[in-house]
């Protein structure tokens, strides 16, 4: 079972791994990420910041979305980490069953010379991006944006018409 | 309810909660003692900053160093006291994070617990290698 979506651009880290993952209660993450998956030591250090007892797997997209995909994900509580819309609304066409979409933290980086716009704290966007997330609002899965669960709820649809 | 103290000589303890700030968010029963910036005695400090927590269920003190004078006042000052007060002294930050992430009132076992998981966080990276855990989900 598939207990989230986020789109996070630093993947796995202390706030993902120790605040989001033992909130939901997963037991496992993965990251779904063409580069991660095929540098080792990116994966080595994405793999370091998981918390005991719950499996990490970094997968590329097309990867991820085959497991994802496997009856027996329906056994796993999964808690799936992107970190760009594109491989999310690749995720959402491909995988049924994603309760929602989180969106934690994106585009804070070279926010200026990819000709970005803030929306919030943790939220900035150029217009291509923000077209995708619009594809994504557009499927029907529900968004919201927030850094951590403790952070109130906003919904990306409030954001982004 | 629980109350958490985070007790160091100078700002370690501030720094920790800035840490946790951003990790978990903002605790309102979290409690810091700067100690030793000024010619304030430690007694005091302490005193003082028990009688500014007040009541509480539990009372979880992370002292930053294993026989400095933090934990070895806070120990003569809570050790009598017949509440529940959880001393811990030498704290990392996955500890920390650990225990104000439960957010509940502990057993005795389930703080020794906390802290014999918390010394496996402190790793030598430089002998980290690629582990040959299976990158499949099942």
């Amino acid at each position: 079972m598939i207990k989230l979506l986020r789109i996070d651009e630093r993947l796995i880290h202390g706030q993902v791994a120790n605040q989001w993952a033992r909130q939901l209660a997963v037991n496992a993450i993965v990251v779904a990420n063409d580069m991660a998956a095929t540098n080792e030591l990116v994966s080595m250090s994405l793999k370091m910041a998981a918390p005991q007892g719950i499996k990490v797997v970094i997968k590329k997209v097309s990867e991820a979305i085959t497991q994802l995909n496997d009856p027996r994900a329906a056994n796993l509580s999964i808690f799936i980490v992107v970190n760009c819309p594109q491989d999310a609304l690749e995720i959402i066409k491909n995988v049924p069953g994603i309760p929602y979409m989180n969106v934690g933290n994106f585009g804070r980086v070279n926010k200026s010379h990819m000709d970005r716009k803030q929306f919030t704290e943790s939220l900035y966007a150029n217009e291509d991006e923000v077209k995708v997330l619009k594809e994504i609002m557009n499927t029907g899965i529900d968004c919201e944006v927030r850094m951590l669960t403790s952070d109130s709820k906003v919904l990306l649809k409030s954001l982004i018409k | 309810m629980v109350k958490y103290l985070l007790a160091s000589h100078g700002e370690f303890s501030k720094g920790t909660e800035s840490f946790l700030k951003i990790m978990i968010g903002t605790n309102t029963s979290l409690y810091t003692l700067v100690a030793f910036l000024d010619d304030t005695s430690i007694e005091s400090l302490v005193k003082n900053k028990l009688e500014e927590i007040g009541d509480f269920d539990q009372l979880i003190v992370f002292c930053d160093l294993y026989g400095g004078s933090v934990a070895q006042e806070v120990f003569r000052q809570t050790k009598l006291l017949e509440k529940n007060i959880q001393i811990i002294a030498g704290y990392n930050l996955a500890l920390v994070m650990d225990i104000i992430f439960k957010n509940k009132i502990l057993e005795n076992k389930e703080i020794k617990s906390s802290i014999e998981e918390s010394k496996s966080a402190i790793v030598y990276l430089n002998d980290l290698s690629a582990t040959n855990d299976s990158n499949d989900l099942f």
